[in-house]
């Protein structure tokens, strides 16, 4: 009787193995086979990214762990559309690399401590130590797929630290909680979920897609999307250009499709005004919403995607010499993107060309790239239905009033008039999340006793932040479920009560645009 | 002893309070200067308001664009 040898079976013992990382390639440490028809620095370049990006003065890790078996969702739906129908018994599961910044030996005793600790203590104690351990120790995991040509699976890595050392602050908005498993501990890690184009399943489309909707699933806590149902869905009507799988490619309509087919609302930007654009893409990346940048290179018929997943902005700016209003979108001087082709949270910086936004990307080897921003995708929950463009428009209203009021203030000063700039920035978030923002300011507290006792919030809210000279800080706060025509307004709360002028503008705008003044 | 003063942001520049007048728009004189700020500003941000809106106004050319850079 011929009977098939299967790559292995749920009876086989499961390996997890530990390895010192120093001086080693995770190549190595994996022992990959070597891709046929490929070179083996193109098809492990995003491995080879992840070895380096671990091992930076930052993270230093020292330890990586490997479980032999683990069955990733997102591999196996790959693998029941397309992998598990190629002549080649590829094998449905993948192995999980851990990354720690302990060395082996004080790694397996640290295990070992907090897993007996268990018995001795209760779940709430055991999961303080799991989280404090992993704040700690734990870096992130990637998965490594059984495909030769494309090894570097789901990833998940802790995001580079806030201060950069070199005159800017990282802000990684978009990153959010994983909760992986490793010998019976609960181990936590916050960053943004990255994996390599496979072009069978997906290309760089499908990835950034995947990526962006990574971030918008924790904020609704729903399922995952996999690569395989992003594809399908984007080329159920429309196969523009040719066969979905092996993946060619989507078009931007076909992206669009995907994002509404799997319950969020696609919401594109064409990048016109480089001010503009840049604002927009500062606005979605600090609600934590992470855009999809459609990009072009200048001379060449080629376009790729990549994700959004933190921002680099400026920590000082010249003081203005003219009246001014001045969108914080001004101080962002990088984005920090997962490029499929690369890996996750390369920097892009932000350059100006004409009232072109370009993003010029510095590759690992010295390579560098400069890209056009075309289009900015935002994957929106579909109860928002104000934009953010829209926001940005009826936010300039709102800005211009302030302005006007300091301006005016300032004119009559005895120090007679001098420049006069308001700041302001404009973001959408879950009024749940807003609410746990402004604890954080001085009076938080006491101010959002009396918002929640006053207002009725939509599940997401616009805020728009002002900060004008010789006033308090404050937020207008719109109702997203609401229309550019039909604007509706909760309310206006004041951040301060240092400026007693503040109330009269505050009272100023309530009566032209409704709402409640929180003070 | 070190008086204890609130960090200024230093991105919001401009008028000190303290030698400001106190101003309110129930003054009509101040009403009026703040009106012209108003009409002032509201034709600045104008072409920005403009800017914002037309980057959403997209054509079949913007949606069939193809999206396949390798790597």
């Amino acid at each position: 009787m011929l009977v098939a040898s299967p790559a292995g079976t749920s009876n086989d013992p499961q390996k997890i193995t530990f390895h010192s990382l120093p001086g080693v390639s995770l190549v190595e440490i994996l022992k990959l086979p070597q891709p046929r028809f490929i070179r083996a620095e193109d098809a492990q370049k995003q491995l080879n990214y992840i070895g380096e990006y671990v091992r930076l003065p930052d993270f230093d890790c020292q330890t990586v762990v490997v479980e032999e078996h683990y069955i990733d969702r997102d591999h196996m739906e790959d693998h029941s559309v397309f992998y598990s129908k190629s002549l080649h018994p590829y094998p449905n599961f993948c192995r999980r690399v851990h990354f720690f910044r302990l060395e082996k030996e004080e790694l397996r005793k640290q295990i070992n401590r907090i897993r007996s600790s268990r018995a001795a203590g209760d779940a709430e104690t055991f999961g303080r130590q799991c989280a404090e351990f992993s704040r700690q120790h734990y870096l992130g995991f990637t998965v490594i797929k059984p495909l030769p040509g494309c090894p570097v699976g789901r990833t998940v890595l802790r995001c580079l630290p806030a201060e950069s050392g070199k005159g800017y602050i990282r802000k990684f908005h978009c990153a959010c909680d994983y909760d992986p498993h490793l010998l019976g501990l609960r181990l936590t890690v916050t960053g943004l979920a990255f994996q390599q184009q496979d072009l069978g399943v997906s290309a760089c489309a499908t990835t950034a897609l995947w990526t962006s909707l990574q971030r918008a699933r924790q904020l609704e806590q729903s399922a995952n999307v996999t690569p395989a149902q992003i594809t399908i869905r984007a080329s159920q009507f429309n196969l523009r250009f040719g066969r979905p799988m092996p993946s060619e490619g989507l078009s931007l309509d076909q992206m669009c499709q995907a994002v509404q087919s799997l319950g969020y609302s696609p919401n594109l930007h064409r990048a016109g005004s480089y001010d503009i654009t840049r604002a927009l893409i500062f606005s979605s990346v600090s609600s934590g919403i992470s855009p999809v940048l459609i990009m072009d290179m200048p001379g060449r018929d080629i376009s790729h995607a990549v994700a959004a997943a933190g921002i680099g902005v400026a920590k000082s700016t010249k003081p203005p010499t003219a009246d001014s209003i001045r969108h914080r979108s001004t101080d962002l001087k990088a984005v920090y993107v997962h490029d499929d082709r690369e890996g996750p949270y390369l920097k892009a910086t932000i350059r100006k060309r004409k009232e072109e936004l370009l993003i010029h990307l510095r590759l690992p080897g010295g390579k560098e790239e400069t890209w056009r921003l075309t289009h900015i995708l935002i994957p929106l929950h579909p109860k928002i239905r104000l934009s953010f463009a829209q926001l940005y428009t009826a936010a300039l209203d709102l800005v211009d009033k302030a302005q006007s009021y300091a301006k005016a203030r300032s004119s009559v000063s005895p120090a007679g008039s001098i420049p006069v700039t308001t700041v302001w920035k404009s973001r959408i978030l879950r009024s749940t999340i807003y609410l746990e923002h402004l604890l954080r300011e001085a009076g938080g507290a006491a101010t959002v006793e009396k918002l929640c006792k006053t207002v009725r919030f939509s599940r997401y809210v616009a805020s728009v932040r002002i900060e004008a000279p010789g006033l308090d800080a404050f937020d207008v706060l719109l109702d997203t479920t609401s229309t550019e025509r039909n604007l509706d307004c909760l309310a206006v709360v004041q951040l301060g009560k240092l400026h007693p002028e503040t109330a009269d503008l505050c009272r100023f705008l309530v009566d032209r645009y409704g709402g409640r003044w929180i003070a | 002893m070190p008086v204890l003063t609130k960090k200024k942001n230093p991105r919001v520049v401009g008028v000190r309070s303290k030698s400001v007048t106190r101003v309110s728009l129930a003054d009509p004189n101040f009403r009026a200067r703040f009106e012209k700020e108003m009409r002032r500003w509201e034709g600045k941000v104008r072409p920005l308001k403009e800017a914002a809106r037309s980057s959403e106004r997209l054509t079949e050319r913007d949606f069939a664009i193809r999206i396949n850079a390798r790597g």
